[in-house]
């Protein structure tokens, strides 16, 4: 299957350290909070890069396995837990896990779609922040629209965002799907 | 997050196989943004030697030394299987199959990611390598300057 992501870098038939080695050349090009894919065929670049992402404080999203290659996917760390937060109608994860029986509910995840392919709240609308201003006209004024992310930051704009264009209607749910207990559902299988 | 951690590594082998070894963790812990440095000494000195002949003023035993020891990377033997020099061919033909690189690309992917490669001056008077021997882009520096690096390490290897 195929995932959006701003940048694949092509690590196939390179051995130990060179998976890691170029994946941080490459990251360093990035901008705070894209997404990169590695693939690569070196078995052990899966446990490499999940260990090197967390010392480095990037975000592993998960690995792909189709026949021999491996496809990894990370998020350049963003820094986003020291934003303030503004906007005010705020809600927790709790909260949001028993509204989501209400059908007047919409969850909305404000992620990359490589973050929402690997784990999402079931029933999810996927439209990453940087494309809500081009695409919120697809979401319907009638609902209650819950906005998620990872942290509860991206999620703070896109409620900003979405008032500001005539939402009225419109819940941040902090902490999001780092902390979410409910249910879940991957479109990897 | 924190400050920057180390890895100092010191290569006291001058086998191909150990080097590499030394080689391939100092790629990785700069890529884990660790500050690196090698510090080469005796053997390892061997690794950072440059494979031309250079015409330096040397005495009969430090010339016996030039001869006997490998130069540069290449070079080098291995601690294992050696089979008189077959050895190294054997295990550069399966790296090649794998795709590893070779010691010479590590050292230089080293530099280019910013490893500190230190030679040690005490041991190279005493096997009587000169700095013109040596490559370019090397530090010169002896115990104290390890230490120094070393004292406030994540990481210390001796190999």
């Amino acid at each position: 299957m195929n995932i959006e992501v701003n940048v694949v870098l092509d690590a196939k038939g390179l051995a130990c350290p060179m998976p890691i080695v170029k994946t941080k050349k490459a990251i360093n090009n990035l901008e705070a909070g894209q997404v990169i894919e590695v693939q690569a065929t070196d078995k052990g670049s899966k446990a490499d890069l999940q260990a090197w992402a967390a010392s480095a404080g990037h975000e592993y999203l998960g690995t792909i396995e189709e026949g021999d290659i491996l496809m990894h996917f990370v998020r350049k760390s963003s820094g986003e837990e020291q934003v303030e937060r503004k906007y005010e109608g705020v809600t927790n994860n709790e909260e949001l896990e028993t509204m989501l029986r209400d059908e007047n509910t919409l969850v909305l995840d404000v992620r990359e779609k490589a973050e929402y392919a690997f784990k999402h709240i079931p029933g999810a609308v996927s439209i990453p922040l940087g494309e809500l201003e081009t695409k919120a006209d697809e979401l319907t004024k009638d609902k209650n629209i819950y906005v998620v992310c990872r942290t509860g930051t991206r999620s703070d704009m896109a409620a900003q965002l979405l008032t500001a264009k005539g939402f009225t209607n419109v819940i941040n749910v902090v902490p999001g799907m780092s902390e979410w207990s409910g249910d879940v559902e991957s479109d990897i299988k | 997050m924190s400050e920057t951690k180390t890895t100092n590594i010191i290569l006291f082998s001058g086998e191909y196989d150990k080097a590499m070894a030394a080689y391939i963790i100092a790629n990785g812990a700069s890529a884990y943004d660790h500050e690196v440095t090698i510090f080469h000494t005796f053997w390892g000195l061997n690794a950072l030697r440059k494979e031309k002949m250079v015409p330096v003023k040397k005495n009969f035993m430090e010339k016996m030394f030039g001869k006997m020891m490998p130069r540069g990377a290449d070079k080098l033997g291995l601690s294992n299987m050696n089979f008189a020099g077959m050895g190294p061919k054997m295990m550069k033909g399966v790296m090649r199959k794998h795709n590893a690189l070779p010691l010479p690309d590590l050292i230089d992917m080293a530099k280019e990611q910013e490893v500190k490669l230190v030679a040690c001056t005490m041991t190279m008077d005493l096997l009587g390598l000169h700095k013109d021997e040596i490559m370019d882009d090397i530090e010169y520096a002896g115990v104290a300057a390890y230490l120094a690096d070393a004292e406030n390490g994540n990481v210390n290897l001796f190999i």
